[in-house]
């Protein structure tokens, strides 16, 4: 579902309350912290914009952030692996995965940051990625196939 | 190994602490807004006078020259392939307009060495950010002075490449310079040596012709305001699913994807510089084949071979707007006698119809008749394991959305619409499936209706304008 907005929720406070989580969300997609920045304070400028007519201001918020990081992390070029730093205590599995995850795909990868990060329904993972949820349900299990093959 | 959704959680929730680890404010432009710097930056830039820029191309000298026209509406930068691979046909003719959110002014300049892109600058100006740049202790930017004025830059090495934003506050705009293969003293030259322009709320801050570099693009773009642009659909004439293209063409004026690359990332064909990137993260590497050719900036997109989008990309030429709609209807055609699979008739009157193009005879194309009839076809990423369709059409100036769902669907009731949306839904039965219609403003963000999930619960879905760039 949609982030759920009360309607009196002002922009202001609607920007205190998701500019962080909007925040980690793009960076899970995009593994820049610059570029999840500029992402989110686009999709918020993008939504004052709309702000007296979108009806659900939360998920549009989402669904921009979740469709620049994609689009953003396409353009990226020939960018090594998202790797991250070896945490030593880490768990190895994790690490392993965090690994495999920058190799996926854009869409793939954001498919599973929202269903496993925000723990969106499927119909939710669709809406933010522009699909419909059986999509949305084909890109995570791709994704998570992908995860396998890497992991083996 | 743990259940692999357990560890993927684990790994992501891993990812976002060593985010949240970090110092804030890394990036110059994100850091600097506030809500309240937005409104103040959003309100002044609505009243921004509205002067168009048209980028054309002189026949005598490939750089772009400037004209300015004030006033004028920028031209949709018609183009259309003159030849396609084999086995492939023009599936779609659009135009749309861009969304400009802020008045920006830019200009970017290139240095070329033996025919490559090697070094870019951009500069640009806006009033949206307009707030003191605030004290930050970030590892990847330090504070400097920029034209006596405190700035902030920030250099990005994450991604093969050497980026560098210079940002401050200087006579009521924020002034940012961008390089990628430019060292940070080189950087730091370029700025202070900006001109400003003052007088003009919409002018264009210049550099001082930088030596080695070429000016390839300058833009003005008033708040609200946006450029058209022309979508293409390139597909198989027998379509499998796959190594269908998407083409975009932008009037030059937008921010431009010019990348500092090795050689073999980059192409010259007759004259024109062409760019290549790939996503070959995936079983299917993904292209993006960008160029600016006659003004307007080129982008061809798919999971096909870099040959291919090249030749589709070099095979662009400028067209009148009655040739382009032309490929359109015969598009439209084409499509319609595709194998029909389904159709029914609205109650408006309008028939609606799902074809096939593919060779398993699964439905991919959606109809919906008209004086000016319109098609879409679905293309790898829509469509995956499913059967149903969803696409936008614009039909005699009216904007419509039209979804299918075969019997194992429904059909079912429309409970629910965008509230957004202040225009009717209704449902029609055809022979092999339900057809939903729903006609929405302009700007609604689409409609929803009620649909039965996996487990036969209905739930709302939002069916939803299709991008018009390929994310």
């Amino acid at each position: 579902m949609a982030a759920v907005v009360d309607p009196s929720t002002t922009f202001e406070q609607l920007y205190q309350r998701e500019r962080q989580p909007m925040v980690r969300v793009a960076y899970l997609i995009t593994r820049s912290r610059p570029l999840a920045d500029e992402i989110v304070h686009d999709a918020f400028a993008t939504l004052l914009e709309r702000w007296d007519s979108v009806g659900a201001p939360g998920g549009y918020l989402r669904t921009v952030v979740v469709r620049a990081a994609v689009a953003a992390r396409r353009r990226e070029w020939r960018r090594p692996p998202l790797t991250d730093p070896v945490v030593a205590d880490a768990p190895s599995d994790v690490e392993d995965i965090k690994v495999a995850l920058g190799t996926l795909p854009a869409r793939q990868r954001a498919a599973l940051v929202l269903r496993f990060y925000l723990d969106l329904p499927f119909e939710d993972v669709g809406a933010a990625l522009g699909c419909p949820a059986v999509t949305a349900r084909s890109l995570v299990h791709r994704g998570l196939d992908t995860l396998r093959k890497e992991l083996r | 190994m743990e259940d692999l959704t357990t560890l993927l959680r684990e790994a992501f929730d891993s990812v976002v602490a060593e985010l949240d680890d970090e110092p804030v404010e890394p990036e110059p432009r994100g850091s600097r807004w506030r809500p309240a710097g937005v409104l103040v930056g959003a309100a002044a830039s609505v009243i921004a006078l509205i002067v168009g820029l048209i980028a054309v191309s002189s026949p005598d000298d490939s750089r772009p020259v400037t004209t300015m026209v004030p006033g004028d509406e920028p031209a949709t930068p018609w183009m259309l392939p003159t030849a396609l691979p084999d086995g492939y046909e023009l599936a779609g003719v659009s135009s749309a307009r861009d969304i400009a959110p802020e008045a920006v002014t830019s200009e970017r300049w290139v240095r070329h060495e033996d025919g490559l892109v090697t070094a870019v600058i951009d500069v640009r100006s806006g009033l949206f950010i307009d707030e003191p740049v605030p004290d930050v202790d970030d590892p990847s930017g330090r504070r400097v002075r920029v034209r006596d004025q405190s700035a902030v830059m920030v250099s990005d090495a994450s991604r093969g490449s050497s980026r560098r934003w210079v940002r401050w506050f200087e006579a009521g705009r924020w002034r940012t310079v961008q390089t990628d293969g430019v060292d940070a003293t080189s950087t730091l030259t370029w700025a202070d040596a900006l001109v400003l322009e003052t007088d003009d709320r919409l002018g264009i801050d210049r550099l001082a012709s930088p030596i080695g570099f070429e000016l390839v693009h300058e833009q003005r773009t008033a708040a609200g305001e946006a450029d058209p642009a022309v979508f293409l659909s390139v597909a198989p004439t027998t379509f499998d699913g796959t190594g269908e293209m998407h083409v975009a063409i932008r009037l030059a004026d937008g921010p431009i994807d010019v990348h500092v690359a090795p050689e073999d990332e980059r192409r010259q064909i007759g004259g024109s510089d062409y760019s290549i990137a790939v996503d070959d993260g995936g079983e299917s590497p993904y292209v993006e084949v960008s160029t600016v050719r006659d003004g307007a900036l080129v982008s061809v997109m798919g999971a096909v071979p870099i040959d291919t989008a090249l030749s589709v990309a070099s095979s662009l030429e400028p067209v009148p707007v009655d040739e382009a709609r032309g490929a359109q209807e015969q598009a439209v055609e084409r499509a319609r006698a595709r194998a029909l699979v389904d159709e029914a008739t609205l109650d408006d009157g309008r028939r609606v119809s799902v074809h096939s193009s593919r060779t398993d005879g699964a439905p991919d194309t959606l109809c919906l008749d008209g004086a000016t009839p319109a098609c879409g076809r679905l293309y790898t990423d829509e469509l995956d394991d499913s059967s149903e369709l969803e696409r936008t059409f614009i039909v005699d100036d009216g904007w419509y959305v039209i979804g299918w769902y075969p019997d194992d669907f429904g059909p079912f009731p429309i409970e629910a619409i965008d509230p957004d949306t202040p225009a009717h839904v209704e449902a029609a039965d055809g022979d092999a499936g339900w057809f939903v219609g729903a006609a929405v403003a302009e700007r609604a963000q689409g409609v929803e209706v009620l649909r039965p999930n996996e487990r036969g619960k209905l739930v709302p879905v939002s069916i939803r304008p299709p991008e018009r760039f390929w994310p």
